[in-house]
């Protein structure tokens, strides 16, 4: 009999949305003829008509909570108790409803994986008090977990540094993009489709660097930068349309959820321009590495480790402006083949679903977490005795 | 006592605090009482640690200009000795050094002189069910409580203010007990003592300031709790509900020290280290991890200490003593839980801003 999973915390299938659901869309893809998987999906995103039982062999279930914001608590709180009932491991996307951990650990024996989803707490969206919940129930998700899942190494020295556990990293995948021809019809609705242009595509956030990356391009009016994303939710972002939108070089468009409309502006880009600063491995920059686009990124943790330290990496927009104005062709070239081949080594969903499928079983088996850190720490004294200094130089695998 | 007498003590407080002050500060540095910055202090430069010293001073010069204060003190003789020798301990720790378990020795031998001189808690008035206590309890418990109020006071003297603060709020709430309770003889010494405190207050928080020390925390802290006590059995005598009110009251003042050191205790234990082991982990650290100001933390501080007293006294008059106790406690401890995690915040993120570059 095949083992039951059921995947928490998307805002369900078909995938419409982000990360977390083409994930789920992939996990079911790839591994629905090895489990019975259910995935919990929000009525507040699918329409009545729109609802299906299942998706690709997997059951769908609805439950009327938003998946996000204050009722993603009820919602992933409700989905554990539902899954409860039949699951054999319960794979949790976000610590939203971790809360319910402690209690499903002590009373049943269900298995849990979690993805923590980087360090959510710290964003600045949230206000204070979401951030001390966020913080809380991440601290319970990886405690009371039998798996906890980062996206990026640097999460996990985060997790090893806070918890002195060790949080497997499990990354995105990337080639459910493609490049697209474009035709006639395209460069009548894009018309810069015909030259060259550098792209990004985000939410509009301070936390994305939107406003760096707009600063730096309007310093360099022979280059067209494309920027996708929701301008009009917040006052970050129509300050920014309302100061950048008359530069002839910066063409501003809103969202866009067609995957093919998306791939066919990003895939026909000769740079992409990645601003973000948090969140750990960014599902749309490993898009873009699978498109072998060069890559310049803000430079943090994150984007060094999902690129590898081989792309190109900005912190101001001097930097930036500095960087387009002086790297030569072959070298962008260059860095775009590089950006491929790791994308092709790393982010495929083949890839991600058979780690997933690992860590099923891994957890099926597991009771303890175990801790990484030492429980004994002999005393330099007594290390000098021993002759055995040099076991002081050890360094564990956080401490870098 | 008429007006005149009164405003002759509180004049006479005020100058003979202030005077001690002035000498003691001046000596300081030849008598070797200032204290010198290290890695765990916060200030900067070389303080009088004279506070405790000062007070005391001024109340005895204070006693001999005033015989209603001296006789109220000839009747409190053994509290005001026995926190002399406190006091002298405190100031000449440093240069004794003496151990941890000797001081604590000291403090225990101090808490039992109290109790036999009468100043005992013999019962619980209904706390937890309990009422009368068998002497050997009440004498345990005295002795076990009056050395942990007098060390937790101790420990919350660590910024600006704080413990005068709080021992102005404390002492301020014995002496409305005392006036209500009919204890003129309390409330006489109390008022003094509420004086001189706001005269050290004042310079403690000056640019020219002098702190409490060691001794001038364990000398207050004695005598608020002794205070305390001695409200306690005054209200024994009256109803039920002004014992009650007493009581609780009572314990609402040393809410925040007490269960801010069982914390710190806890923690230190919880991580492997000694109790006692010095660490920035005291309410006013978790305060000062907000970014806020020394005199910000501690009138943050004397706020919260006064909305629990005053809680303490609305619950009171609705729900019996235990319910009572047990709220506050709730209180105070989701108040530290909710501050200790905002501190956390603070410290991870600036710990993930340098893990990011």
């Amino acid at each position: 009999m095949k083992d039951k999973i059921a995947i928490i915390g998307t805002v369900g299938l078909p995938a419409k949305y982000g990360g977390f659901e083409t994930l789920a869309k992939h996990l079911v893809h790839q591994l629905a003829d090895r489990y019975n998987i259910t995935v919990y999906c929000s009525t507040k995103k699918y329409k009545r008509a729109e609802r299906r039982k299942t998706y690709n062999g997997a059951a769908l279930k609805f439950l009327p909570f938003d998946a996000n914001g204050i009722q993603s608590i009820f919602y992933d709180t409700l989905s554990i108790l539902h899954a409860l009932f039949y699951a054999d491991v319960l794979l949790i996307l976000g610590v939203a409803g971790a809360w319910t951990l402690p209690f499903v650990r002590l009373f049943t024996n269900k298995k849990i994986v979690i993805s923590i989803d980087g360090i959510e707490w710290k964003r600045d969206k949230w206000n204070m008090l979401a951030k001390l919940y966020l913080r809380w129930a991440e601290k319970l998700a990886v405690r009371y977990s039998h798996i906890d899942i980062s996206d990026n190494e640097s999460i996990q020295d985060y997790t090893a540094l806070r918890y002195g556990t060790i949080s497997r990293v499990v990354e995105y995948g990337a080639d459910h993009t493609e490049q697209v021809q474009i035709s006639k019809e395209d460069i009548e609705r894009y018309p810069f489709l015909t030259d060259s242009y550098s792209f990004k595509v985000c939410r509009i956030e301070p936390e994305n660097n939107v406003h760096l990356i707009l600063d730096a391009f309007s310093q360099l009016p022979h280059k067209t930068l494309v920027v996708v994303g929701n301008w009009e939710v917040n006052e970050y972002g129509q300050t920014l349309k309302s100061k950048y939108g008359k530069c002839q070089n910066l063409i501003l468009l809103n969202p866009i959820y067609n995957q093919t409309e998306l791939d066919l502006l990003r895939s026909n880009a000769s740079l992409y321009v990645h601003g973000h600063s948090a969140g750990g491995t960014n599902p749309s920059l490993v898009e873009a590495m699978y498109l072998e686009l060069p890559v310049i990124a803000y430079d943090v943790s994150y984007n060094r480790t999902t690129t590898e330290k081989k792309a190109f990496y900005f912190k101001t927009s001097e930097d930036l402006v500095e960087l387009i104005q002086k790297t030569e062709l072959s070298k962008l070239i260059a860095v775009g083949s590089t950006m491929k081949e790791i994308a092709d080594r790393r982010y495929r969903w083949r890839f991600i679903a058979e780690e997933y499928h690992q860590l099923f079983q891994e957890a099926k088996t597991t009771n303890r977490k175990p801790r990484i850190k030492p429980s004994v720490s002999p005393t330099s004294n007594k290390l000098e005795q021993l002759q055995a200094q040099h076991l002081t130089n050890s360094k564990l695998v956080f401490e870098k | 006592m008429n007006q005149i007498d009164l405003l002759f003590l509180i004049a006479s407080t005020l100058l003979m605090t202030l005077f001690s002050v002035k000498v003691f500060k001046h000596l300081a540095p030849q008598l070797g009482l200032v204290d010198k910055p290290n890695s765990r202090k916060v200030h900067q430069n070389q303080i009088p640690v004279v506070g405790g010293v000062s007070i005391l001073c001024g109340l005895v010069l204070t006693t001999f200009l005033n015989t209603h204060l001296y006789n109220a003190i000839a009747h409190h003789l053994v509290v005001f000795g026995t926190g002399f020798i406190l006091l002298l301990v405190g100031v000449f720790d440093d240069k004794l050094n003496l151990s941890a378990r000797f001081r604590l020795l000291l403090q225990f031998l101090a808490a039992l002189a109290v109790a036999l001189a009468g100043y005992r808690i013999t019962s619980l008035h209904g706390l937890f069910g309990i009422e009368e206590l068998h002497p050997i309890v009440s004498y345990a418990i005295t002795v076990v409580l009056i050395a942990g109020v007098v060390n937790a006071f101790n420990l919350i003297d660590g910024i600006d203010g704080l413990a005068g603060f709080i021992a102005v709020i404390g002492l301020s709430t014995f002496a409305l007990l005392a006036y209500q309770l009919g204890q003129f003889n309390s409330l006489l010494i109390l008022v003094t003592v509420v004086l001189s405190l706001l005269v050290f207050l004042k310079t403690n928080l000056s640019k020219q300031k002098i702190f409490l020390g060691d001794g001038g925390s364990l000398f207050i802290g004695f005598l608020m709790v002794c205070f305390g006590i001695e409200m306690i059995n005054a209200s024994q005598s009256l109803t039920t509900v002004q014992t009650n009110k007493t009581t609780i009251s009572v314990i609402a003042v040393f809410l925040i020290p007490v269960l801010d050191s069982l914390r710190v205790y806890w923690t230190r234990i919880n991580y492997g280290h000694s109790p006692f082991k010095a660490d920035k982990s005291h309410i006013h650290h978790l305060f000062l991890g907000l970014n806020l100001q020394h005199k910000q933390a501690s009138v943050a501080i004397a706020i919260m200490a006064l909305l629990f007293i005053g809680s303490a006294s609305l619950l009171i008059s609705s729900f019996g003593i235990t319910i009572t106790l047990v709220v506050l406690m709730l209180l105070v401890l989701i108040t530290m839980t909710l501050l200790n995690a905002l501190k956390n915040l603070k410290e991870w993120s600036s710990k993930i801003k340098s893990l990011e570059n």
